[in-house]
């Protein structure tokens, strides 16, 4: 019994971990790359799951829903980056907080403003409703999906940015921008585009939990809180980092919430400073160099 | 940067002061407890610039204390019975130890690790405060009817708060412009030959965040000593969020700066709630507008537009 037990929470923690790994992976890219701590990145998954909602209401496919909203959330993604970000890309850290601060309040908003105060939850699409049976325990096949979609995105992005030419102009943008943009990179078109593609990623994630869990106004500092968790875990920028974090995050805080029950919110801030104390840089970064 | 007040801005600090002591004289209840409210948050955001505009360091988890300040005030008073004027006093001190333990293991780390450790904290603190219901009553908040009489109206409440808010402002004034205040802004501008040329960077740095949570923990216990409760909120991130908007508002680098932001804080909140269901899109917005075209703040702006003369001044000495 226990030992089924432990499997489950096991598999759903690493299913949880891989929502949350596509969700902050648009977020340490973004830190990484850009150099801007984006706190409204839950407020881009939030609209990514209420657009999610929208659209599968009205034409009734999942499909449809994840990949609309993801897209619909790079374009938003695109008009933020191109008139807000732009001008503060070489300003203090601290600058960039409040403005992305600012878009919460913003984002939050005009969600209310759409959508009212209600909450929406979406229905698995049918051929992932069921469940697979694991000698004897049974387990639902959705979270074999999400963590089959997490590692898929998870070897794109690693494909993508160790094997094409423009991932090799990311890598390079990273450690000097002025030298890249010197050999003729459009740097700032590159900018937005890791904004837009972290937007998707936000969003997408979103959609992909929204069958799990209700949407709400609030989901934002949610998932921004589990975003930063997660790739201050991992170790900032590097996206096998972001993976590891994700899933540890996720099967801790399975466990905990088996063990701990009522307290078990307190857990993945307990990590968090567990880690920070004794990796600052978190399980896969690499060191801080002052 | 100059802190102590001298020549025009002396006179612009007499002026305010005297308007704060006559404001209940011509005011009504409404402005007062708008009073109050600017007064409390001018000394949290004051507080938290030690850290940010002094240290140069990022705390995103400031409200901890103002959370905890705001807590230990009604608990003392309520759980432990001791009377107000003792409760108010002792809770920036629990504040104080608390800041002492909390800075101790942040400033272990630097720059952007070190804002996203005392995040990490603030949320522990606040997780606590809201799961903890046996002590602190969750969500529903915690209440105290045992505030005295005499303070319990407005306006009583308003001298007090302008009393302590006063004597905390001159204070931090007078620690900024000591020694002490020179070398935490000699680590800001460089932290390495700060080291070099002998300052004991990580004891300062470590006093200046006690300081800090002191004076943020006694604008908490102000402010659940007016409002007669606390909430988990009162140390949630958007309350760490609003502090450093302040800061930011205002301008960072004057010693005024946090004051003025939360001047204009409180006028966009007080004002915006009225006219519009959704203030926090207008408050957003006008949030863009400020940090896209003043980026030094509002003090810096009405330096460089209206007081000419002495930005230039400021200029020459400070180079």
């Amino acid at each position: 019994m226990n030992i089924e037990m432990a499997l489950i929470t096991l598999l759903v923690g690493l299913a949880q971990g891989m929502l949350f790994f596509v969700i902050a992976a648009g977020l340490s890219w973004v830190f990484s790359i850009c150099n801007i701590l984006n706190l409204s990145h839950g407020s881009m998954a939030m609209i990514g799951a209420f657009l999610c909602w929208t659209i599968i209401s009205v034409a009734h496919s999942f499909w449809a829903g994840l990949i609309v909203s993801a897209l619909g959330c790079a374009c938003i993604g695109i008009f933020i980056e191109v008139i807000l970000l732009r001008p503060i890309y070489r300003r203090d850290h601290i600058y960039q907080f409040i403005l992305t601060f600012a878009l919460i309040y913003i984002i939050q908003d005009v969600i209310k403003m759409i959508y009212g105060a209600e909450q929406t939850m979406i229905m698995k699409p049918s051929f992932l409703m069921g469940s697979v049976d694991l000698g004897g325990v049974m387990f639902p096949t959705y979270y074999f999906f999400v963590i089959g979609v997490g590692l898929l995105i998870f070897v794109l992005i690693h494909w993508f940015v160790s094997r094409t030419k423009w991932g090799r102009v990311i890598r390079a943008l990273k450690v000097d921008r002025d030298m890249t943009s010197a050999f003729g990179v459009d740097v700032k078109l590159v900018l937005t585009g890791v904004f837009a593609f972290s937007c998707f990623l936000a969003a997408l994630g979103a959609a992909l939990i929204s069958p799990l869990m209700a949407g709400h106004i609030g989901m934002d500092m949610f998932f921004l809180m589990i975003a930063f968790i997660v790739i201050i875990i991992g170790g900032i920028g590097s996206i096998s980092g972001c993976l590891v974090g994700s899933l540890v995050y996720g099967v801790v805080n399975s466990f905990g919430i088996w063990f701990f029950g009522h307290w078990s919110i307190a857990i993945p801030y307990v990590l968090l400073v567990i880690v920070l104390m004794l990796r600052p840089c978190g399980l896969m970064g690499d060191p801080i160099t002052e | 940067m100059r802190v102590l007040p001298s020549g025009g801005r002396m006179w612009v600090y007499v002026f305010v002061g005297l308007f704060l002591v006559f404001l209940p004289v011509f005011a009504g209840d409404a402005e007062i407890s708008f009073g109050i409210d600017f007064m409390i948050l001018a000394l949290a955001a004051m507080a938290l610039n030690i850290i940010v505009g002094q240290t140069g360091l990022t705390s995103f988890g400031h409200a901890a204390f103002y959370g905890v300040g705001a807590y230990s005030l009604i608990l003392l008073i309520s759980k432990v019975g001791i009377p107000f004027w003792l409760a108010i006093i002792i809770s920036p001190f629990i504040c104080a130890v608390l800041g002492a333990i909390i800075g101790r293991i942040c400033l272990q780390l630097v720059s952007f690790y070190f804002a996203l450790l005392t995040l990490a904290f603030a949320e522990l603190i606040y997780i606590i405060i809201h799961r903890w219901y046996s002590l602190t009553g969750g969500d529903r908040g915690l209440a105290t009817e045992r505030i005295p009489d005499i303070i319990s109206t407005p306006v009583p409440y308003y001298y007090l708060t302008l009393f302590l808010v006063t004597i905390s402002i001159i204070t931090i004034g007078f620690i900024l412009n000591s020694a002490f205040g020179q070398s935490i802004q000699s680590v800001r501008e460089n932290r390495l030959r700060a080291e070099f040329v002998g300052v004991n960077v990580k004891l300062n740095l470590l006093i200046a965040f006690v300081i800090s949570s002191f004076f943020t923990g006694l604008a908490g216990a102000l402010y659940a000593g007016n409002a007669h409760t606390a909430f988990p909120n009162y140390a949630g991130f958007m309350m760490s969020g609003q502090l450093l908007i302040c800061v930011l508002l205002g301008g960072m680098f004057y010693f005024e700066g946090p004051i003025v932001g939360a001047f204009v804080y409180v006028i966009l909140q007080t004002y915006l709630i009225p006219i519009t269901e959704y203030w926090p899109f207008v408050f957003g917005i006008l949030i863009v507008v400020i940090v896209l075209l003043m980026p030094g703040g509002i003090t810096s702006f009405i330096r460089s537009k209206f007081l000419l003369f002495h930005a230039k001044k400021e200029k020459i000495l400070n180079t």
